[in-house]
């Protein structure tokens, strides 16, 4: 078994490390093809002059391009291009044995991570992306050695360039001025991103409940906050048909709302979703994100359907009145139901309406019912029929947020109460390492709002009514035993360790990820108001790099391998520099003593010290001389002073 | 004081005798093609950075161009305070190529490498100095014509570590190569001997008669020093014969069946070679110049170097 040279390693081995995570990406023929060639280039098979190996290189560039065209119907946008561009790199490491070769395949592979951030900017991408940084340094250094380097001094030259130039990195990440937003159109990369959607089916919320992922975190000005007491509005659904909730239609008239009470203070990070709605517990005013709108129902969006990680600070109060006058569309919308569904849930209301003399009663009857009767939290309810609200009131009793929510509604509507169904989150978890609290998508909730004369909009949550632990204490202590999550299940011992690595995580997203244009003018500006200007941040980048070039001249430049190693050796040399700036130079091939003798003669006035300073030298340098003489080498120094004394010119 | 002209790459450097240590006022660093390309890569990932937003990107694109400008400092650490020592070339006979070795000291542990010596016709293989300390770089050079030649402008240059720049220093050294004239292919009896005409005596050619003695010279047989006089405790001293009684032959200018100057000097040169292959006493006459007959490998170089020097 003939194993590849350290030659060909230093070249496949890094490219492989920036090939490997686009094998998520590119179709699997791709990926199984690349490995096919790596494997190729790395056995004897692999022969550099053979005419007919050239040929199949270039039979399989075609194939490629082909198979790429098939697959994508272009060869131009990012997921064909770097479909391409991981095949062509490949084929290009079959065909590399010269240094330009090497050069090429190796700028293709620093091409390649950038790729991967497309997709990937975790913090634990980081790590990746220094490793194969630093590899692919090193393989583009082990090409211009003729001989392959040994895989330490490769390493170390590769890591320690690298570490070079992260001071210069940092300053251009830090005062590069960004731009207030993206250039162009965002890659729209399909990642499978779970959210809170514009419509409500029974069993919609629960499949969140199932999803891990962290929602938003949310940092509060008053660490004593609690997050779980607080309701994360999201979209309103407004619209029923019989079985779906749905978002009522848009108006241009805003709600009017009446803050109550005392304000708080926090700050969300919103991360990527596939939705556009921003939650907010309470009511704000104004909301710090690029052309964010407020809706009639007090939803708070994007423009776009989608968004990034977003963060964004918020004065709210969390007592508010809103819409205390019900408009005439929003009145006849909140007492919709489809004609002829559920008659007996219908039956039931009237019943209530009949008997309250208030529409506050009728809440509480329902509220009361609700807990009263023998209802059952559950992710796994059973089926429900054509009437679906009846069925669950009156047969199953089983059910989750959303059927608790959706069949309050309904009731409150048949009642004559104004009543519709909120999403957002409810709940969270706080992390102790970082102060902040995380909302996960299994903290998804659905609770009711009724409208209620002289109070405006009100928040019902019947789902407390039957679970309160769901509201106090979080969904996996609500739910039973057999039915909690797994993932949920929160081995104690790892608690902390996830929590740890959430923070990690929160910082790397506050600070390195969400590094764009507000906060960089928000750091700028704390850091100095005149840095926040585009001529400031020129002036502090150029001053910076000036710095940091000095800084590498001098650590560099100046030359390390000619200075004096030992303390004797810098204090003698010291001793040399005084007498040359006096005229007496040492020369290369006189030993220390013809010197001392020679200076003595040219400066009759400092013989003594010289003599001394020689012969403790020597004594130092080659006599192994104690400890303490080194004391009175330094002191002997330090009154030498060559250039005062009575210079005997010639 | 000399005005010290400023130093730019292209002017003719001015000679030294070397050995030469290169500090930085006597480096020059550009980019090389691959780092052109470099840079434009690292311009487009600003550019990707730009247009999707990509944080980790900027990052990312900042690295690199840091680690080209490490690179760049880089490049220049590699050749900076490096021994460059020329050594004697081995004189060569004209059309062969003249191996001119640079001897290259690193004052340090740190490794040096991709050291390459240029000049306008050839280059010299690579040279890594990772853990040795010193190394040679051999330029060899087509000699065409017979003379003392000098190689001039030389160019000492590296592309370590990454490629991405070429750092060079150029020098003419005090450094050449002694080009002999290109042996004539035919070959041709050489010369009848002189004198009275007698035949190859019994005795070994140049040690006739005791003439003198003179200074010791490296390169003298033993058999011709004055032991006496080194017992004594003197300097040694070489006895001289005249070899007039032997069979001494002149290589002489004028019996050359050749007519032009370099046919000429190609003639003597074989003769010279045939004669001391064959162990003759011989001589030598140019216009201008005139050997005494001896034999030897010293004898010879006399010879040869009289011949490439003439005119």
């Amino acid at each position: 078994m003939v194993r590849p040279d350290r030659r060909t390693l230093w070249l496949v081995v890094p490219v492989t490390l920036a090939l490997l995570p686009h094998a998520l990406y590119v179709p699997l023929w791709a990926s199984l093809a690349v490995a096919l060639a790596l494997a190729w280039r790395l056995t004897p098979l692999w022969r550099k002059d053979s005419l007919a190996q050239k040929a199949i290189r270039i039979l399989l560039a075609i194939a490629g391009v082909i198979a790429t065209w098939l697959q994508f119907h272009t060869l131009a946008g990012p997921e064909a291009g770097i479909s391409l561009l991981v095949q062509m790199v490949a084929l290009k490491l079959l065909e590399s044995d010269r240094r330009r070769d090497h050069a090429v395949a190796v700028l293709a592979g620093y091409f390649l991570v950038m790729a991967t951030l497309i997709h990937h900017q975790q913090f634990a991408v980081a790590a990746w992306l220094l490793l194969t940084t630093a590899a692919l340094t090193a393989a583009l250094a082990s090409s211009q050695a003729s001989e392959p380097l040994p895989l330490g001094t490769a390493l170390a030259g590769g890591g320690s360039l690298v570490l070079q130039a992260l001071p210069l990195a940092i300053l251009m990440f830090l005062l590069f001025p960004r731009l207030p937003s993206p250039m162009a159109g965002l890659i729209h990369v399909e990642t499978g991103r779970t959210g809170l959607s514009d419509s409500m089916v029974p069993g919609s919320v629960s499949r969140l409940i199932l999803s891990d992922e962290v929602a938003l975190r949310v940092d509060f000005a008053d660490p004593a906050t609690d997050a779980r007491g607080l309701y994360w509005r999201g979209p309103v659904l407004a619209d029923f048909d019989g079985r779906t909730w749905r978002r009522g239609g848009d108006r241009a008239t805003l709600p009017a709302a009446l803050p109550v009470g005392r304000q708080i203070d926090y700050s969300i990070t919103l991360e990527a979703a596939a939705q556009p709605w921003l939650p907010v517990a309470g009511l704000t005013r104004s909301l710090p994100v690029a052309d964010a709108r407020l809706t009639a129902y007090q939803e708070w969006r994007t423009p776009r359907q989608d968004h990034e990680r977003l963060r964004y600070a918020v004065q709210s109060w969390l007592d508010y009145r809103l819409e205390a006058e019900l408009p005439a569309w929003q009145r006849a919308q909140a007492l919709a139901l489809p004609a002829g569904g559920n008659p007996d849930s219908r039956a039931l209301a009237r019943l209530w309406a009949d008997q309250s003399a208030t529409p506050r009663e009728i809440v509480d009857r329902a509220l009361a019912y609700f807990r009263r009767e023998p209802f059952h939290y559950t992710l796994n309810p059973p089926p429900l029929g054509e009437h679906g609200v009846d069925d669950f009131l009156f047969l199953t009793r089983r059910g989750f947020c959303e059927h608790y929510a959706g069949a309050f509604t309904v009731l409150m509507r048949a009642a004559g109460v104004p009543a519709r169904v909120v999403t957002g989150y409810q709940g969270g978890e706080l992390n102790p390492v970082g102060g902040y609290w995380i909302v996960r998508q299994r903290d998804a909730h659905a609770w009711a709002e009724v409208w209620l004369a002289g109070a405006g909009w009100v928040r019902v949550d019947p789902t407390a009514a039957v679970a309160p632990e769901r509201v106090e204490r979080g969904l996996a202590e609500a739910l039973p035993m057999a039915e909690r999550p797994l993932l949920n299940l929160p081995a104690n011992w790892l608690r902390p360790w996830r929590q740890g690595w959430d923070f990690l995580n929160n910082g790397w997203n506050q600070w390195v990820l969400g590094y764009d244009f507000q906060r960089q003018q928000r750091l700028l500006a704390r850091l100095s108001p005149s840095l926040a200007s585009l001529k400031g941040m020129l002036w502090a980048m150029l001053a910076g790099i000036g710095l940091i070039l000095a800084g590498l001249a001098l650590a560099l430049l100046r030359n390390a391998d000619d200075r004096p190693k030992t303390e004797v050796e810098r204090l003698y040399a010291r001793f040399l520099q005084g007498l040359a700036r006096a005229g007496l130079i040492k020369g290369p091939a006189e030993g220390p003593l013809d010197f001392a003798a020679r200076a003595s003669r040219g400066r009759p006035d400092l013989a003594g010290q010289i003599d001394t300073i020689t012969r403790l030298y020597l004594a130092l340098r080659y006599g192994g001389g104690a400890g303490s003489e080194i004391g009175k080498l330094r002191r002997a120094l330090y009154i030498f002073r060559p250039g005062g004394g009575t210079a005997s010119k010639k | 004081m000399a005005k010290r002209r400023f130093n730019v790459p292209w002017r003719q450097p001015e000679t030294e005798a070397g050995p030469i240590t290169l500090d930085s006022r006597r480096l020059y660093i550009l980019p090389t093609r691959i780092g052109l390309v470099f840079a434009l890569l690292v311009f487009g990932l600003l550019v990707t950075s730009a247009n999707y937003g990509i944080s980790l990107g900027y990052l990312f694109t900042f690295l690199l161009g840091g680690i080209g400008v490490a690179g760049l400092f880089h490049s220049q650490r590699n050749l900076l305070g490096l021994t460059l020592r020329p050594l004697a070339a081995v004189p060569v006979y004209a059309g062969e190529a003249a191996r001119f070795r640079l001897r290259i000291e690193k004052p340090g542990a740190r490794p040096r490498g991709g050291l390459v010596l240029n000049h306008a016709e050839a280059s010299s293989p690579q040279l890594d100095l990772i853990s040795a300390g010193s190394g040679e770089l051999v330029l060899e050079l087509a000699q065409a014509r017979r003379g003392f030649h000098k190689p001039g402008r030389l160019i000492l240059a590296s592309t370590w570590p990454l490629g991405l720049f070429r750092c060079w220093s150029v020098f003419a050294l005090d450094w050449g190569v002694l080009v002999y004239p290109r042996p004539a292919a035919q070959p041709l009896p050489f010369p009848a001997t002189t004198g009275e005409g007698r035949a190859l005596s019994w005795r070994r050619p140049g040690e006739d008669e005791f003439s003198a003695l003179r200074e010791y010279r490296p390169g003298d047989s033993p058999r011709h020093i004055a032991w006496k006089s080194v017992a004594r405790g003197q300097a040694p001293l070489t006895k001289q014969f005249t070899g007039s009684g032997g069979s001494e032959s002149w290589l002489d200018w004028a019996d050359c069946p050749e007519t032009d100057t370099e046919g000429r000097l190609s003639r003597l040169t074989r003769w010279a070679l045939d004669g001391e292959r064959a162990g003759l006493v011989w001589g030598l006459t140019l216009p201008g110049f005139r050997l005494p007959p001896g034999r030897g490998e010293r004898h010879l170089q006399q010879a040869l170097a009289a011949l490439a020097r003439h005119g």
